[in-house]
């Protein structure tokens, strides 16, 4: 412990003021203070009770949010933090997808195989990618990523023996989702407990995201992740203080291909089969937007925005669609007669896009971060 | 260190407090398909999902918004009448009404797939899903959890799948018939037929019907173009076509691009007899300045009769049924495919009830257990029984163009054409 | 099965440049709309796509529903074209005027939703015919067929593009929309209102937008959700050009919709390993080519930045 003194106050207390951190081993702990473990090991039990509370329907959409949190975070990595604007995010969802339906369920290779494959594919194209991002700036750089998703189409659509193997789908569900001796696809057996398949791949997912989004935050506060805050800020100016741009943006291209990869793996596992129309041509690129919405309502360049902008953005819609069947909103009747509920999920959808870019463009974390900067300053909350 | 060890007593009290909290908060809402089957107490059905003693709850996994709502909501609109229909005299077996569940699956199997999630323990059975690959995609999810839907796509594919309840003749049979028809009545000797198709599991429906009545006659077919949906011109196409002097040409697409491809070639003079699958009709297109050319040139080939009550029972009832509980609704002819698909539906859960078990099991087994699946004459029957020995109706019924004359637009010309080469095709895949 | 071997002949060949230059006519429409709101705001407005829906539309309503003759309806529906965008531009816009470029775009994208989705809770998912005044008719000039749709679309579209270089030249309103999108401060020190200047921009570009959905649903065409579809191909039309060009707009569109149709004439014949359905593809893959040697479009202008 260092030498510091401590104030009046925390010496009667016993210990330093909040999360007062004195040493640096301390400063580089990712979970500081008592509140954050506290919090932690909350979220743990969560982690682990919530599979045997709620229903098989309910975990299926939350199985969907973690792979669209892990894509985000990844997507995050390159918009928020290297300022890279790429719209063909759903490209490399594709990659991860195709992977598990044609290695893992048509060749019947095991888990670990092909997620491996899936991601180290995702990486290729990323770095394949990546040098238009040096050619290229802002918009134009957008607009050649909405490009991606076209081509990624026209392959998808011409290669019918990976798209298309079983009367016009490509089937997922016969994918072994197994590590070592925890066989999470056919659901978990422990011997006394039996776990179904959603409860099971729940689990494997949220883990998989707690493990992208340690590595997001680890990457962030690294050296490299200081290199891309440079490049998005003045990229020139980073070239000037020994920052190689050039590298730093095609890494970056390549780490978030390969989140992307991954989380679709886990889409199309929560799927059971995958449509290639849905990962490429126009409605890949409403995918897309829909990971660009998650990381802006969440929150730009945060890990725990991506996650609950993906859980507000996939969660909502679904929960739009059980609820709004039932009862009307706001005394319009949803189904059939004034508007159906995708109608109504797209309008709200656009509209909360709007109000949280009018009233908080940095997103819910920034929302969180103010509330509890409200609460850590009180009762001078000003 | 000192806040350390102070707040890991912390952590772990919390942890506990919320396992206990959320162990208190009672257990999973849903169950694994809780019906235990079998009789109830003096022969009436045990409770079962989807139905709760009184009334049974089908489900419709249909596109109510987006491009292909269009052909969705008369679906829908089909399933609904007959229910209400016979609701009226009390629903199946008298005695038990029946209530239509409708989810939007916007026609894509991610979302499809979680409606399916969302509502499978709600449901005893899906009287309507639409879409080649959403029907596709559930299949293994409908083989696991044991329920029958009926798909609103007509493929040769789901003729031998135990958990589908399919209706009508494929596509694959109204092509052959088709194109025989055009072969032997149609003024068609020995002229050159080709193909536009879709570029997808849809229009190689077209292709593999088309493959296989060429093989049988012994002729050998003419340019064959595809397009992807959604395209904006189609100069290009038609130019190939027209160069490559076809007479007729079998369509295999949806009502946009129908209407796009037959505009381009009225302008640049193109006449074949065109040959449009079911899908390709939809009458609010053709009213405009197409309608001399389509009255002229197509022909669309689906199965059923004229839209007249004298057509058969079933046409009678369902305009009835129309009249009363959709007056709103125009006159279309996928009315008649929602209504065929209820028609048996129905068929299936009267057998249920009569055997006393509306399980999961006990719907299976009734579905078996029918001989024939009937549409009242709107069409043809479907005989029925074991996957491996049902038989779908193999006529289809040619319809000219006829805006005035038909309240949907069709006309038959020549009703319940049955070809010898639909009678060999076969559909063990 | 068997296929006969198609010679592509002089006459396909012509109307397969005519319908080139029509197509193209049609996403330069589209891509005119952009660019004016890019040039004088710098914003990229992903809801134009829903401006040629929502024109094609309301076009529909007036003509078909209401039955006003066409060539009144379609300046009318110009009108509530401009209006619709005035208003989103005062309610949205103007707020976000020193927002970060990407939460603009990402507005817009947002706006873009909720108006294909209330477009489609309104009229309904069908598609329906445009009651135009033309039709199907053609003019043959002999053995080539040329739709008069088609052949008022580049008409239309010529007439758009001169009369915006004439504005953008001669008149105080479009100097002021030129100055402001040099440089905003120093305008704004001559007395140019940069809010009148975005007005007028958004407004523009809601009329044309209408235009462009009025003539891509003439002739041939259907009024329906798919209309908005198209913009998206108008994208590479108007990186090809530069995205701050007017000309290069049109430029970009006519080069876009030519290779796209001869594409789909002669790749099927000539370079058939290339997949089916190449043409939707080859404007994206000619943008990236065009942009890998000149990143800034062909008309446009290198950016010049702070560092």
């Amino acid at each position: 412990m260092s030498t510091m003194t401590l104030s009046h106050a925390s010496r009667r207390r016993g210990r330093p003021y909040r999360n007062m951190t004195l040493s640096h081993a301390a400063d580089l702990r990712t979970v500081r203070g008592p509140w954050r473990i506290t919090f932690a090991f909350a979220l743990a039990a969560v982690f682990v009770a919530l599979p045997l509370r709620i229903s098989d329907a309910t975990l299926g959409t939350l199985v969907l949010c973690g792979a669209f949190a892990i894509g985000a975070i990844g997507l995050n990595l390159l918009i928020g933090l290297t300022g890279q604007v790429s719209l063909g995010h759903a490209a490399f969802v594709a990659i991860g997808a195709y992977c598990t339906s044609y290695l893992g369920d048509g060749r019947g290779w095991p888990f670990l195989a092909y997620f491996v494959t899936a991601i180290v594919l995702g990486l290729v194209a990323g770095a394949v990618i990546g040098p238009f991002a040096l050619r290229l700036r802002g918009n134009y750089l957008a607009i050649v990523t909405i490009g991606l998703v076209f081509v990624a189409e026209h392959v998808l659509r011409n290669w019918e023996s990976l798209t298309r193997p079983v009367r016009g789908t490509a089937p997922t569900r016969d994918a072994a989702v197994a590590i070592g001796p925890l066989d999470f696809g056919a659901g978990l057996d422990l011997g006394s407990a039996v776990y179904t398949r959603e409860q099971s791949m729940f689990w494997l997912t949220w883990a998989l995201v707690a493990l992208a989004a340690v590595v997001a935050h680890n990457l962030t506060r690294s050296r490299v992740g200081r290199a891309m805050q440079a490049v998005r800020d003045r990229d020139l100016a980073a070239e000037v203080i020994g920052v190689e741009p050039g590298r730093t943006k095609i890494g970056a291209f390549a780490v978030a291909s390969a989140m992307g990869a991954a989380a679709g793996v886990i889409y199309a596992l929560g799927l059971g089969a995958i449509d290639y129309q849905e990962l490429s041509g126009i409605h890949g690129l409403f995918m897309s937007i829909t990971f660009v919405a998650i990381i802006i309502l969440g929150g730009l360049g945060t890990v725990q925005g991506s996650i609950l902008g993906a859980l507000l953005v996939i969660y909502g819609q679904r929960f739009i669609a059980n609820e709004g069947a039932a009862m009307p909103i706001l005394g319009i009747p949803v189904e059939r007669d004034w508007m159906s509920t995708g109608e109504l999920n797209g309008v709200l959808f656009g509209g909360l896009i709007i109000v949280f870019l009018l009233l908080e463009p940095r997103g819910l974390a920034a929302l969180w971060a103010r509330v509890r900067t409200w609460f850590q300053g009180w009762p001078f909350s000003y | 260190m000192q806040h350390l060890r102070r707040s890991t007593p912390a952590g772990i009290a919390i942890t506990a407090i919320c396992l206990v909290a959320l162990a208190a908060c009672g257990g999973r809402a849903d169950s694994e398909s809780g019906s235990s089957g079998g009789e109830g107490s003096a022969g009436a059905p045990a409770e079962a999902p989807g139905f709760d003693g009184t009334t049974i709850t089908v489900g419709a996994l249909t596109p109510t918004s987006g491009r292909v709502a269009v052909i969705g909501n008369p679906v829908t609109v089909g399933n609904q009448i007959y229910f209400d229909m016979i609701n009226e005299s009390g629903g199946i077996a008298g005695k038990y009404p029946v209530e239509v569940l409708v989810r939007d699956s916007k026609y894509e199997s991610t979302t499809a797939a979680q409606e399916y999630q969302a509502t499978k323990d709600d449901v005893s059975m899906y009287v309507q899903l639409l879409g080649t690959q959403v029907v596709s995609s559930l299949l293994p999810d409908l083989e696991q959890d044991g329920i029958v839907a009926s798909p609103a796509s007509l493929d040769s594919f789901w003729v031998r799948e135990q958990n589908l309840l399919p209706w009508g003749g494929p596509y694959q049979i109204q092509v052959v018939n088709g194109v025989d028809w055009y072969l032997t009545e149609g003024g068609g000797e020995g002229k050159t037929i080709c193909s536009l198709t879709q570029d997808d599991a849809y229009g190689a429906t077209g292709r593999d019907g088309l493959e296989f009545v060429a093989e049988q006659h012994g002729i050998t077919l003419g340019k064959q173009v595809q397009f992807t949906l959604g395209t904006t011109d189609y100069t290009t196409h038609i130019n190939q076509l027209k160069g490559a002097g076809c007479d007729a040409v079998l369509l295999t697409a949806t009502p946009a691009d129908t209407a796009g491809a037959l505009g381009k070639a009225a302008q640049v003079g193109f006449e074949p007899q065109w040959l449009g699958q079911s899908p390709t009709w939809l009458k609010p297109l053709f009213e405009g300045d197409l309608k001399d050319y389509a009255e002229k040139n197509l022909v669309i080939l689906a199965e059923g009769g004229a839209w007249d009550e004298s057509a058969s029972k079933g046409m009678g009832e369902m305009i009835g049924a129309l009249e009363k509980y959709a007056p709103d609704t125009a006159a279309d002819w996928y009315l008649t495919v929602g209504w065929t698909q209820a028609r048996a539906t129905h068929q299936v859960l009267e057998a249920a009830v009569e055997s006393g078990d509306l399980s999961r099991e006990g719907i299976i087994e009734a579905m078996n257990s029918l001989d024939t699946i009937t549409a009242d004459g709107m069409f043809g029957d479907y005989g029925w029984g074991a996957p491996e020995d049902r038989e779908p109706s193999r006529s289809s019924t040619i319809y000219a163009v006829d805006i005035e004359g038909s309240a949907m637009g069709i006309t038959p010309k020549a009703q319940d054409y049955s070809s010898d080469a639909a009678a060999d095709y076969s559909f063990d895949n | 099965m068997s296929t006969t071997v198609t010679v592509v002949g002089t006459e396909a060949l012509v109307e397969t440049l005519f319908s080139g230059v029509a197509v193209g006519a049609k996403y330069a429409l589209v891509a005119l709309g952009f660019v004016i709101v890019f040039k004088a705001t710098r914003v990229l407005n992903f809801a134009h796509a829903s401006f040629v829906l929502l024109g094609g539309f309301i076009t529909w309503q007036l003509a078909a529903e209401w039955g006003v003759n066409f060539y009144l309806a379609l300046p009318l529906a110009m009108v509530g074209g401009a209006l619709i965008g005035a208003v989103l531009q005062t309610a949205l816009l103007q707020r976000l005027l020193g927002e970060k470029p990407f939460s603009i775009i990402m507005i817009t994208i947002g706006v873009l939703y909720v108006f294909d989705n209330l477009t489609s809770a309104i009229w309904g998912p069908e598609d329906r015919d445009l009651p135009d005044p033309w039709g199907s008719r053609t003019i043959d000039l002999g053995s080539v067929n040329l739709a008069v749709a088609d052949l008022w679309t580049i008409g239309v579209t010529s007439a758009a593009v001169g009369a915006f270089f004439l504005f953008f030249r001669y008149s105080s309103l479009g100097l002021g929309m030129r100055a402001t999108a040099d440089d905003q401060e120093a305008a704004l020190a001559t007395g140019i209102d940069a809010r009148r200047v975005h007005l007028a921009a958004w407004a523009t570009a809601g009329a044309l937008g209408t235009l462009a959905g009025a003539m891509l649903s003439s002739g041939a065409g259907s009024v329906g959700p798919s209309l908005g579809a198209v913009a998206f191909v108008a994208f590479p039309a108007m990186i090809v050009g530069g995205l701050e060009s007017p000309v290069g707009a049109v430029v970009g569109g006519l080069l876009i919709g030519l290779i796209q149709q001869l594409t789909a004439l002669l790749q099927p014949e000539y370079a058939a390993w290339l997949g089916s359905g190449f043409d939707r593809v080859a404007p994206f893959a000619v943008m990236v080519i065009i942009l890998l040697v000149r990143p800034y479009g062909l008309f446009g202008e290198p950016e010049v930045r702070r560092i």
